[in-house]
């Protein structure tokens, strides 16, 4: 089952042509990631796909319905992690319910239950700038996840992270994952990250962005193989 | 190390502050300069000690300007830069008239005020209202224009209203830069209310020193302006104190002092 899907979508960004022809699709309870060199429109796409952004041409389904140009209805989670420094992790978590119009007692206690899964128990009370980059990541991650439980943009989320910590937030998106299943789109440009964490990538070219390589990974497992789609997504990075 | 560091902070000036009066006391005694030129610390002192019925009498008129002006400059200062946050236009339009009124002589002003106003408390707290206003609509402008685009970005995917997004993100973000503007015109009040006394009054701390000086009571001017600092002061630590209630996150010292 398709959840979402982008149609032909192009978009110029201050007169630079930044997304040529796109069609991306997120099956249900899929992974997917899109791979590309730094700056060739990842971002835009997903701000596209936000409803941040209108594009130029072609439109976003989500479960069949146009979305194009709208906002609220997929959680997208940014590179940064975005939290407010006057709030402390559980208000920071709570504030996509209690923009949903949750009253903030309730909030916190929704969101209280999701703590341990996403490993901040007993952090309840920390303020963002008392936490390591990887916690103010999973924080992140679970505002996001409190948005919108089913389809969640991801905009290069560990990529601020150092490379212990990286490895371990991927294994812990993995897990996570598994135990909420929501169909995730993931932007990076570690294709290492990709072949970890993906059932399928979409291997974009430098701007304008237009599909490059489609690679199923659900079949693919030995590790010569990903060893061999690396090398080939790496030639087409760098072509 | 960081202690003794902050001790040092804290003491250094106190220490520069008593040898400049030990200067003046000294100069004072060793070339008898007479009382209707400069009077010594410790006579202004004693002054302060016999005439505090009279300081506070006319010091607790100037208090009453320049808090009533403070505080409504601060309510004025802060409906503005809501508005001209939320609308361009109007940011566009009076920005640039904002930064042009500051050049206009506030003497000048604090005469024309009294002579529409008359000698009552209103001119005054015009004055202060002028000139406190502008100090805090601007850092409150410039807090809320420095917000990473991306967060505002952030709670627009979440759906999230203009007015909340302000409410939740903007308004918090710019406390920190609305406060020093706060705590610049909290130094002024006091200032702006004393001249606009000088230049046409019956009562205030202005009014008093005019009527001093014309008396050669040297003494008493600096009692006053001592008087003056010390309101300032009591101001500006006051400001101090309700930052650090208000916006506990910003804290200097609450980094190393909280567990981990």
């Amino acid at each position: 089952m398709v959840r979402l899907k982008v149609v032909n979508v192009s978009k110029t960004l201050e007169g630079v042509h930044t997304l040529d022809n796109l069609t991306i699709e997120l099956h249900d309870k899929e992974f997917v990631a899109i791979v590309g060199p730094s700056g060739c429109g990842k971002s835009t796409l997903l701000n596209i796909i936000a409803g941040l952004l209108n594009p130029d041409q072609g439109s976003i389904y989500i479960d069949g319905k146009d979305w194009s140009g709208l906002t609220g209805r997929v959680s997208y989670m940014q590179q940064k992690d975005l939290l407010l420094p006057w709030k402390n992790v559980l208000d920071n978590v709570s504030i996509p319910l209690v923009l949903k119009g949750t009253n903030k007692k309730e909030a916190r206690e929704t969101a209280r239950q999701y703590l341990q899964d996403f490993d901040l128990e007993g952090f309840a009370r920390y303020y963002p700038r008392q936490l390591s980059g990887g916690m103010r990541q999973r924080v992140a991650l679970l505002r996001t996840y409190l948005f919108a439980s089913d389809i969640l943009l991801l905009d290069e989320p560990f990529a601020a992270l150092d490379a212990i910590t990286r490895h371990k937030m991927q294994l812990w998106l993995k897990d996570i994952r598994q135990r909420y299943q929501p169909s995730i789109l993931f932007v990076t440009h570690d294709i290492n990250e990709a072949l970890l964490l993906a059932d399928r990538i979409y291997v974009l070219s430098a701007r304008p962005a237009s599909i490059k390589l489609e690679i199923n990974l659900s079949t693919t497992s030995t590790g010569t193989e990903k060893q061999h789609l690396e090398e080939q997504i790496l030639a087409i990075l760098e072509g | 190390m960081k202690t003794s560091a902050n001790i040092a902070n804290k003491t250094a000036p106190l220490i520069a502050f008593l040898i400049l009066l030990v200067i003046w006391e000294l100069g004072v005694r060793i070339y008898h300069i007479p009382s209707y030129i400069l009077a010594s610390p410790s006579q202004v002192l004693v002054t302060i000690a016999e005439t505090y019925p009279m300081l506070w009498f006319h010091g607790s008129m100037t208090l009453l300007e320049a808090i009533s002006g403070f505080v409504l400059a601060i309510v004025i200062a802060f409906i503005m830069a809501f508005l001209l946050d939320t609308l361009f236009w109007l940011n566009q339009a009076v920005y640039p008239l904002l930064i042009v009124s500051q050049t206009i002589p506030l003497i000048v002003l604090a005469v024309l005020f009294t002579i529409w106003f008359g000698f009552g408390l209103l001119p005054k707290i015009l004055v202060v209202i002028l000139v406190c206003f502008f100090p805090m609509v601007i850092s409150l402008s410039d807090g809320l224009n420095n917000i990473d685009p991306d967060q505002i970005n952030l709670f627009r995917s979440m759906g999230a209203s203009r007015l909340k997004t302000f409410s939740m993100v903007k308004l918090p973000a710019a406390l920190p830069a609305f406060f020093s503007g706060i705590r610049i015109s909290a130094t002024y009040s006091i200032m702006a209310a004393v001249i606009a006394e000088w230049l046409g009054s019956n009562r205030g701390l202005g009014y008093y020193m005019t009527l001093q000086q014309k008396q050669f009571a040297i003494d008493r001017v600096l009692a006053a302006v001592v008087v003056i600092c010390l309101l300032s002061l009591l101001l500006v630590k006051l400001i101090d104190l309700l930052e650090y209630l208000l916006v506990p996150w910003n804290r200097k010292d609450s980094f190393d002092t909280e567990e981990h």
